[in-house]
């Protein structure tokens, strides 16, 4: 398939998607749980890719680089642009980590080894709405390097 | 103006009586319930996210400081001694564990750090209930108001300890 042209702006119709591990993002009825997107120490950002332009096999393949002993790759957990606006986020580009990357912005940052001060509620609330808009594609064969699950549709036609 | 203080229940942990299963409600709460296995099945998970290395999910996520583990290990033990039903754990990626409690009725979620804790609290019916503070702050007040927002029925009748009233 040829490299679509990829513009900055991520439309609510992209599917973006975030690489999901166990045990660390699922519940124990095997749902994904909303620490799956609470950012890191000092920022706000959640790193997805935008899968409408890297496709299925890239994201599988960046997910099983990111494996250890402690953290087992699963699946892929598929918003759209609109569904994480919906849920008060953002989504913004950030090609220059590597092509197709991009952050879903929370709107607060929180801080190394504590609650964000004031502002719990509204994180849970976002990272609830999130978990809500998602759907998560069980991959049935993490050893094989091709995706083989069920096919994640485009949201976006590309070239 | 008068002051009332410690509105909420004082009362001291106590078994749950038989008929407690039998409550029209009780299947919608986790069967987990006062299980000294789960509790200590949470602790153990507590001790184990202390020794989580730093990028343990992968998205670059801080290790949890030995501070925030026994902060943690503190609440469950407290809510253990108050009765209070066993919650999930979870290491969140900024360095801090959520506890997470769900029942049909209501839920809750307690997020402890190293110097501050955040409580979110709701029983379904009424709105969510907050309460964010210094660690030294939480304490047998927060374990009943989470049994309460999950236990609806069970809410004791609260108490009024002192009422002072100025004489002028």
């Amino acid at each position: 398939m040829p490299v679509p042209e990829m513009p900055v702006a991520v439309a609510d119709e992209e599917v973006i998607v975030r690489c999901i591990f166990f045990p660390a993002h699922f519940d124990k009825n095997g749902k994904v749980k909303v620490a799956a997107f609470h950012p890191p120490a000092n920022s706000q950002d959640i790193s997805t890719a935008r899968h409408d332009y890297v496709g299925t096999d890239f994201c599988k393949q960046k997910a099983k680089g990111m494996q250890s002993a402690k953290r087992e790759y699963r699946g892929l957990a598929a918003l759209t642009g609109g569904g994480i606006r919906s849920a008060k986020c953002e989504i913004e580009d950030s090609r220059e980590v590597f092509f197709g990357h991009a952050d879903i912005k929370m709107g607060i940052v929180v801080p190394q080894g504590d609650p964000p001060e004031g502002q719990s509620e509204e994180l849970l609330a976002r990272k609830r709405a999130l978990v809500n808009a998602l759907r998560y594609f069980h991959d049935p064969a993490p050893d094989q390097e091709a995706w083989t699950g069920e096919a994640i549709p485009r949201g976006i036609t590309v070239a | 103006m008068y002051q009332i203080q410690s509105l909420l229940p004082n009362r001291q942990p106590e078994p749950l009586p038989d008929s407690f299963w039998q409550h029209p409600y009780s299947d919608r709460y986790p069967k987990n319930r006062l299980s000294v296995g789960q509790s200590e099945h949470a602790r153990a998970l507590v001790r184990e996210f202390g020794r989580l290395e730093a990028n343990w999910d992968g998205y670059n996520a801080s290790p949890l400081s030995k501070t925030v583990t026994q902060n943690a290990l503190d609440f469950l033990n407290l809510v253990d001694a108050c009765n209070v039903a066993t919650p999930d754990v979870t290491p969140l990626a900024n360095g801090t564990i959520a506890l997470e409690w769900q029942s049909d009725l209501g839920f809750a979620y307690l997020e402890i750090g190293n110097s501050r804790f955040s409580l979110i609290a709701s029983s379904g019916t009424s709105p969510e209930m907050l309460s964010n503070g210094n660690i030294e702050e939480l304490g047998r007040d927060h374990a009943f108001l989470i049994d309460a927002v999950l236990l609806p029925w069970r809410a004791y009748v609260s108490t009024i300890n002192q009422i002072d009233i100025p004489l002028f």
